[in-house]
C-alpha cells in the first residue's frame, strides 16, 4: 500500500510532464525533446522568485507557469516555426528540438553553473497518513494539483472554443488554416499550455528534489510515460504517468533502485512491441 | 608538437565513430541518441581484455569492434522488428545507453564508476591505419547494393518494402555496421587516453556524434567526417571556451535545421564538388 | 476515338483460362475493419492469368485498401488471399513482393534522391546475393552490379525511359514519374520464378486524355512483354473499358459486380452505384463514370 501511494505521487509529477509531450505531439506529430529543458527553466524561474523575491508558493507557481509558457512559445517560434512552415519532415523538428534541449541545458550549466539549489521550505516536513500509509504534505499537494490541472486542461480542450479549434488542428492542420483558423496562434497556445504545465512540474520537481541544469533528465521518464499512455492522448498521459510511477516504485522497493531506470526503458520497448500506439494513442497508420 | 599530435589523433578516433553513425542516420535515415553506448562497449571490451588478460591490441581492437556490432543486435532486434517510429526508436536506444552505463558502473570487471586505467597501446599508426581502413571499407559497402538499399529505405520506407526490401534485416545490418565502427573507435579511444569511465559514453557524447553527422550532411561520408575533425580539433584548441562547446553544438543543430538542413555536404561527397567545377 | 489494341480479344482469353485452370489471384471473404468501420467486407474475386483486371468503384469504396491487403501493408481482419495457390495472407510486404506481387502507389512514391536507374535497380538489389564481399568490392560484387544495371536498363528501355536513366527521379515530369514507378514495379518481378501480378493504383491519375491513352498502350504492352497479370484501380472509365479483360466493381467495401467490360457497362447496379448514391462520397468518381461510361456506350 505504501508503495502504491508513493508510486502514485511520483506518477502524478510524471503525468504533469507527460502532458506537455502529448499536447505538442498531438498537434505537430513530433516528440518535443526540448520539453525537458523548459521544465528545468521553469524550475529556475520558480527558484529565483522564491529565493530572491521571497514570493509564496502560489505566486511562485503562477510566475513559473507564465515564464515557462513564454519560453515554450518562444522556443517554438525560433526553432520550429520555420521548419513546420516549409513542411519539413518530423525528423528535422526532432533534431531541432534535441538541439534546443542541448543548448538550453548547457547554457544554464555554463552561466549559472552546475550547483544544486534548494527551494525554501514551503511545506513543513510533516506526513499525513492515508489508508495506513504515510505521505508527505508536498506529495499530496503535488498529486492533487497534477490531477486537477490535467482535468482542467481536459475540460479546456473539450469544452471551450479554442480547445475545439485545437482538436480540429489535431485532425487536419491544413484544413484548419483553410477554414480561417489562425494556425500560428493555435500552435502558440498549445506551446504555451505545454510550457505552463512544464512550469508547474518544474517547481514541484525542484521542491521535491533540487534544482540543477540536468534535472530535465527526469523528463525522459515523463516522455516514456507519454509514450506508454499513447502520445497525443491526454488521458493517456495521465494513465501512463501513474502506471510508470507505481511500477518504478515497485521495482525500486522490491528489486533494486539501480535497476529502476533500466526497467523503465525495457518496459517502454516491451510495451511498444505489443502496442505500437501506446495504451490510448490514435492509430497512426500511414495513408498509402 | 605532442599536443597537436594528440588532438589530431583524438579527432581521427572521433571520425571513425561519426563515420559509423553516418551509415545509420545519414544513409538509412534512422535517428540515434545512443551511439556513444557502442563506443563505450568497444572501449570497455578492449580495455578489459588488455587490462586483465594482456591481450595483444590487435585482438582487443577486433573484439571491441565485434562486441559493439553484436550488442547492437540486442537493442536492434526488438526495436527494429517492431518498426518503431523514429522518435520511439531514438528514446529506446537512449535507454539502451542508460542501461549500459548502469551495468558498467556496477560491474567489478570494469572497476565501476571510478573508471579503468588501461595501457596506452594505440599509437598514431594504429589510429590512422584503422581510420583509412574504415573509410575504404565503408565507402565500398555504401557503394554496393547495400548502400542503395539503405538509401531507398531512407527515402521512403514503405516504397522500399514494396520493392522487396526486408526493412528489418537491412536496418539491423546498418545498425550493426555502424555500431561496429563505433566500437572500433571506442577501442582506439580507450588505448589512446589510457583511461575510461562510464560517464564518457552518455547522451552528451551521442549528441556530439549526431551533431557531426547532421552538420556534415545526410547521405554523405566525407561531410560528417570533415565536420567530426573540425568539431574535435577546434574546441581542443580553444580550451578556454570549453564550457560553451555543448551550447554551441545545440545551437548549431537548430540553425542547420532552419537554414541548411542538408548540412555541409548533404547527399554529396567531397570529390563531387571538384567534378562539378569541370 | 482510337482504341488501343487489345492484348487479346475477350474470346481469345478463354482458351488461356482453361489452359491454366485456376485463376492467378484468388481473394476469398476478405474483410478489414479500422476501428469498427468495415473498409472491406467479405470481398471475393479472382484475377485471371495474363489478363488485365480493372478494379473500379466510387471513391471510398475500399479499392486501395484491397491493394494494401494484398501487398501485406495491412493484415486482413478475416479472409484469405492466394497467388497461384500460395497463401499470401500472413506474409509481410517484402515476402509478398518475393512471391510475385508488385505495385505502384496512388501518390507517386519514388526514391527521389536516387537516379531513375537506381530506382529500378533497387528491387533487383533487394534480391541480390552478395554479402560480405560488399565491404571489399570483390569481383563478384562488381559483376553482380553490372548485371543488375543491365537488367534495369533493359526494363527502362522497354518503358521508354532510357534517356532519363541518370537523372534524379524527382526531376522527372509527372507522367514519366508514373512510368518510372511502373518500371520499378516490373523490376520487382524480374527475379521471381513463376507468375507475377502487377498492381497499379490509379496509374492515370492527373493525366489528360492523350496521356491516359498513351499510358493504356504502355500497360497493354508491358502486360504482354513482361508476361505479367495486371490489376488496376482507375477512375478513367474509358481506360478501364478499353484495356481491361475483366472488371470488378466495388462499392462500400463489398463487391458489387464482376464480369467482362460489356457486361459491367450495362449492369444496372453499377450504374446505380455511380449515379444513384444519395450523398456521394464519390462525387469525382460519379461524374467520371457518367461522362466516360456513357461515352463508352455511344461508341
Amino acid at each position: 500500500m505504501q508503495t502504491l501511494v508513493t508510486g502514485l505521487s511520483v506518477g502524478g509529477i510524471y503525468s504533469l510532464m507527460a502532458v506537455g509531450y502529448s499536447l505538442i505531439f498531438s498537434i505537430l506529430s513530433f516528440s518535443n525533446f526540448a520539453h525537458g529543458a523548459v521544465i528545468m527553466l521553469g524550475a529556475y524561474i520558480g527558484l529565483a522568485l522564491a529565493t530572491r523575491l521571497h514570493w509564496g508558493l502560489g505566486l511562485v507557481v503562477a510566475g513559473s507557469v507564465v515564464g515557462a509558457g513564454i519560453i515554450s512559445v518562444f522556443n517554438e517560434r525560433v526553432a520550429y516555426a520555420a521548419l513546420r512552415r516549409r513542411r519539413a519532415p518530423s525528423l528535422f523538428l526532432m533534431i531541432s528540438a534535441m538541439g534546443c534541449s542541448v543548448f538550453l541545458e548547457n547554457t544554464v550549466y555554463a552561466t549559472i553553473g552546475s550547483r544544486f539549489f534548494a527551494f525554501p521550505e514551503f511545506f513543513r516536513r510533516e506526513v499525513v497518513s492515508l489508508w495506513g500509509s504515510s505521505l508527505s504534505l508536498l506529495d499530496l499537494f503535488a498529486f492533487t494539483v497534477s490531477v486537477g490541472a490535467i482535468f482542467a486542461l481536459h475540460l479546456f480542450i473539450t469544452k471551450t472554443k479554442t480547445g475545439i479549434a485545437i482538436r480540429a488542428g489535431v485532425n487536419d492542420m491544413t484544413m484548419c488554416s483553410l477554414m480561417g483558423v489562425n494556425t500560428d496562434r493555435l500552435i502558440s497556445i498549445v506551446f504555451f499550455l505545454a510550457g505552463a504545465f512544464a512550469g508547474v512540474a518544474g517547481v514541484f520537481l525542484g521542491i521535491k528534489y533540487l534544482v540543477y541544469p540536468t534535472m530535465g533528465w527526469v523528463t525522459n521518464k515523463a516522455y516514456i510515460a507519454a509514450v506508454i499512455g499513447g502520445l497525443g492522448s491526454l488521458p493517456g498521459a495521465l494513465a501512463g504517468g501513474l502506471i510508470l510511477g507505481v511500477l518504478e516504485t515497485l521495482v525500486s522497493t522490491y528489486l533494486s533502485s539501480v535497476l529502476r531506470d533500466v526497467f523503465s526503458f525495457t518496459m517502454l520497448i516491451a510495451l511498444l512491441i505489443w502496442l505500437p500506439n501506446g495504451l490510448m494513442g490514435r492509430e497512426t497508420e500511414e495513408k498509402i | 608538437m605532442d599536443y597537436e599530435l594528440n588532438v589530431v589523433m583524438l579527432a581521427c578516433v572521433n571520425m571513425i565513430a561519426v563515420l559509423g553513425l553516418a551509415v545509420f542516420t545519414g544513409f538509412t535515415g534512422l535517428f540515434s541518441l545512443g551511439h556513444a553506448a557502442f563506443v563505450g562497449i568497444g572501449a570497455y571490451t578492449s580495455g578489459v581484455l588488455t587490462y586483465h588478460w594482456d591481450v595483444p591490441f590487435f585482438f582487443a581492437l577486433t573484439a571491441g569492434t565485434a562486441a559493439a556490432g553484436l550488442s547492437s543486435l540486442v537493442i536492434g532486434i526488438p526495436t527494429l522488428r517492431a518498426k518503431l517510429r523514429s522518435d520511439y526508436f531514438a528514446i529506446a536506444i537512449l535507454g539502451f545507453g542508460e542501461a549500459l552505463r548502469v551495468c558498467l558502473e556496477n560491474l567489478s570487471v570494469t572497476n565501476g564508476a571510478r573508471g579503468l586505467s588501461v595501457s596506452e597501446l594505440s599509437g598514431p599508426g594504429w589510429i590512422v591505419g584503422t581510420l583509412i581502413l574504415s573509410l575504404l571499407v565503408t565507402r565500398n559497402f555504401l557503394k554496393s547494393r547495400f548502400g542503395a538499399l539503405f538509401v531507398a529505405i531512407r527515402e521512403d520506407p514503405t516504397a522500399a518494402e514494396m520493392a522487396g526490401i526486408d526493412l528489418f534485416r537491412m536496418r539491423l545490418l546498418s545498425l550493426a555496421v555502424s555500431a561496429a565502427l563505433c566500437g572500433a573507435s571506442g577501442a582506439l579511444l580507450a588505448h589512446r587516453l589510457a583511461f575510461i569511465q562510464p560517464v564518457m559514453f552518455t547522451l552528451t557524447q551521442s549528441t556530439q556524434l549526431l551533431a557531426s553527422v547532421i552538420a556534415g550532411g545526410i547521405g554523405s561520408i566525407s561531410g560528417p567526417v570533415i565536420v567530426a575533425f573540425v568539431f574535435t580539433a577546434l574546441p581542443e584548441m580553444l580550451r578556454s571556451l570549453d564550457m560553451w562547446r555543448l551550447p554551441a553544438y545545440g545551437l548549431l543543430l537548430v540553425l542547420i535545421m532552419i537554414f541548411r538542413p542538408q548540412g555541409l555536404l548533404g547527399y554529396r561527397e567531397l570529390p563531387d564538388l571538384f567534378r562539378r567545377r569541370q | 476515338m482510337t482504341a488501343p489494341e487489345h492484348p487479346r480479344s475477350p474470346g481469345a482469353s478463354l482458351p488461356l483460362q482453361s489452359e491454366a485452370s485456376s485463376p492467378l489471384l484468388q481473394v476469398r471473404g476478405l474483410t478489414r475493419s479500422f476501428g469498427g468501420i468495415r473498409a472491406v467486407e467479405s470481398l471475393s474475386f479472382d484475377a485471371a492469368r495474363g489478363g488485365i483486371t480493372g478494379l473500379i468503384g466510387p471513391n471510398g469504396a475500399g479499392k486501395t485498401t484491397v491493394f494494401n491487403l494484398i501487398t501485406g501493408v495491412y493484415r486482413p481482419t478475416a479472409g484469405t488471399i492466394s497467388l497461384n495457390g500460395v497463401d499470401l495472407t500472413a506474409k509481410r510486404p517484402h515476402e509478398v513482393v518475393r512471391a510475385g506481387v508488385s505495385r505502384t502507389f496512388q501518390n507517386i512514391r519514388l526514391f527521389n534522391r536516387m537516379s531513375c536507374l537506381e530506382n529500378v535497380m533497387v528491387p533487383l538489389f533487394a534480391r541480390g546475393r552478395s554479402s560480405l564481399g560488399a565491404f571489399f568490392r570483390t569481383p563478384f560484387v562488381r559483376e553482380e552490379e553490372r548485371r543488375t544495371r543491365e537488367k534495369a536498363l533493359a526494363v527502362m528501355e522497354e518503358m521508354g525511359l532510357a534517356d532519363a536513366a541518370h537523372r534524379p527521379a524527382s526531376t522527372l515530369p509527372y507522367g514519366l514519374q508514373r512510368k518510372l514507378e511502373i518500371a520499378r514495379a516490373l523490376a520487382c518481378g524480374l527475379l521471381v520464378q513463376g507468375p507475377r501480378l502487377l498492381l497499379l493504383d490509379e496509374p492515370a491519375a492527373g493525366m489528360n486524355d492523350a496521356e491516359t491513352r498513351e499510358l493504356g498502350e504502355v500497360i497493354v504492352k508491358v502486360q504482354k512483354d513482361f508476361d505479367v497479370t495486371v490489376m488496376l484501380i482507375e477512375h478513367h472509365i474509358s481506360l478501364v473499358m478499353d484495356i481491361c479483360t475483366h472488371i470488378a466493381v466495388m462499392d462500400r467495401g463489398a463487391l458489387l459486380a464482376e464480369g467482362p467490360p460489356q457486361a459491367i457497362r450495362s449492369d444496372e447496379r453499377v450504374v446505380a452505384a455511380y449515379l444513384g448514391r444519395p450523398r456521394g462520397r464519390g462525387a469525382g468518381g460519379k461524374t467520371e463514370f457518367e461522362r466516360k461510361g456513357n461515352d463508352a456506350h455511344d461508341r
